[in-house]
């Protein structure tokens, strides 16, 4: 069974405004997003990210000759490093080791495509049918690949609602206010992790919410209950990359 | 064609290592986000949403396993996933579910760009109306331009039923932009 035709790619029955519309669906972040989503990504793993690029990573995209892409030039002396931001920051600061255990090896830029490879998404219309197929990732063998083993990620309760027009209480803005506490407010962030708990027990963050929580409790000196949880999480969780993270943080603070 | 996944099931892919977190980020954090803009994460909700897909992506990681399927399909697959719980979240919200454009009337030919995001701002709504597995191999195909077998790949799903959804999507597409409905 061959593919279909993409929309874009020649249905001269294609309406205009559908034509314009696809053109229009939104592109890739802007240097800056990119930049500080990186540096919140930064804060909330306690590990350092490589510097944001303003240029593609040659190595990491596939650049249709049909966009233009590969004749971008990279924009020298934008790289940056980003550090810090706020954020949810499960990372054990001064935790030693598992910046180079779980990102060891090389570290390639952050790419933020430049300006000029977006623009030439916004062809005229009246243009002939453009191929108008974003970049994508580059994966070899892609194509043969089999069902992959998807993470299972499960929801909230749907009761789990904001009043009308408030800002709805998500998962990562719960666990980023217990972070934020957990150094100087242990019983707090304790709090705000149970709450996270009971609000989404089934949610996406459930091991970075029980990470600040033996945090906390190692830091209100209930060196007991710390272990007691991180047995648990590590029964639980046996191959989770925040293990490790967690014993030494039982072994540095001694549990007290 | 006849077994779903029969061209999914070639030899044995050569041993491919898992890449670091860093170069996932630097891969594909670009397309994430803008994946999620596509699937009907609102403006400002894409960092956070971002934010949590790559948390899990990090948490997952280890359980990847390059013989079962492409690093790439992973981590759309997350991706949808996210997007979908994100839509679930959001579902009782009193407010547009997808992001809307301004819909001030541009002088024909003034701003071809504008155009085409304010005809985006329809085309979301019929997305946003269609059910997720039909938005979802629209975005993935059309937009994203996955190949259909990695689109099936990605939503665990057999190729024939995403053609079969791909049709659907276009034709609920085709009939909102034939209709002459205003933006």
């Amino acid at each position: 069974m061959s593919s279909p035709r993409r929309l874009l790619e020649g249905d001269a029955a294609l309406p205009a405004e559908l034509a314009s519309a696809l053109r229009g669906a939104p592109g890739e972040p802007g240097l800056e997003q990119l930049r500080e989503l990186a540096g919140s990504l930064s804060a909330a793993l306690g590990v350092p990210l490589p510097p944001v690029a303003a240029a593609p990573a040659a190595a990491t995209v596939v650049a249709p000759a049909a966009f233009g892409v590969a004749a971008a030039k990279p924009l020298a002396g934008l790289g940056v490093w980003v550090l810090g931001g706020v954020a949810l920051g499960v990372g054990l600061s001064g935790v030693a080791g598992y910046g180079s255990a779980a990102f060891g090896g090389p570290t390639p830029a952050i790419s933020a495509r430049p300006a000029a490879a977006q623009a030439v998404r916004r062809a005229p219309a009246s243009a002939a049918p453009a191929v108008t197929a974003p970049p994508l990732p580059v994966e070899a063998s892609t194509a043969q690949a089999r069902a992959p083993a998807v993470a299972s990620v499960a929801s909230e309760p749907a009761a789990a609602e904001a009043a009308p027009g408030a800002l709805p209480e998500t998962e990562l803005s719960l666990l980023r206010h217990a972070r934020a506490a957990v150094a100087s407010n242990p019983a707090e962030a304790l709090r705000l992790s149970s709450r996270h708990a009971e609000r989404f027990p089934s949610g996406l963050l459930a091991q970075e919410r029980e990470v600040i929580a033996i945090d906390a409790l190692v830091r209100l000196g209930r060196g007991d209950e710390a272990r007691a949880r991180t047995a648990r999480f590590i029964e639980q969780y046996s191959g989770s990359v925040h293990v490790p993270r967690l014993r030494e943080l039982l072994t540095r603070r001694g549990g007290q | 064609m006849s077994l779903p996944h029969a061209a999914l099931q070639g030899p044995a892919q050569e041993a491919r290592s898992v890449p670091n977190f860093d170069a996932i980020f630097a891969g594909y954090s670009r397309f994430a986000w803008r994946a999620f803009a596509r699937l009907g994460v609102q403006s400002r909700d894409l960092p956070d949403v971002c934010q949590e897909m790559f948390l899990v992506v990090h948490r997952k990681l280890p359980e990847f396993d390059p013989g079962r399927g492409s690093l790439r399909a992973w981590v759309y697959g997350i991706c949808v996933r996210v997007a979908s719980d994100y839509r679930r979240r959001h579902s009782n919200r009193r407010e547009a579910p997808l992001d809307q454009q301004p819909s001030l009337a541009v002088p024909a030919g003034q701003d071809a760009a504008l155009q085409d995001r304010r005809a985006w701002s329809k085309l979301a709504r019929v997305l946003g109306e269609l059910d997720a597995p039909k938005r979802e191999v629209f975005v993935l195909y059309e937009l994203e331009a996955l190949p259909m077998a990695e689109v099936a790949a990605v939503l665990q799903c057999p190729v024939q039923t995403a053609y079969a959804r791909l049709h659907a999507a276009r034709r609920a597409v085709l009939a909102a932009f034939a209709s002459g409905e205003p933006t």
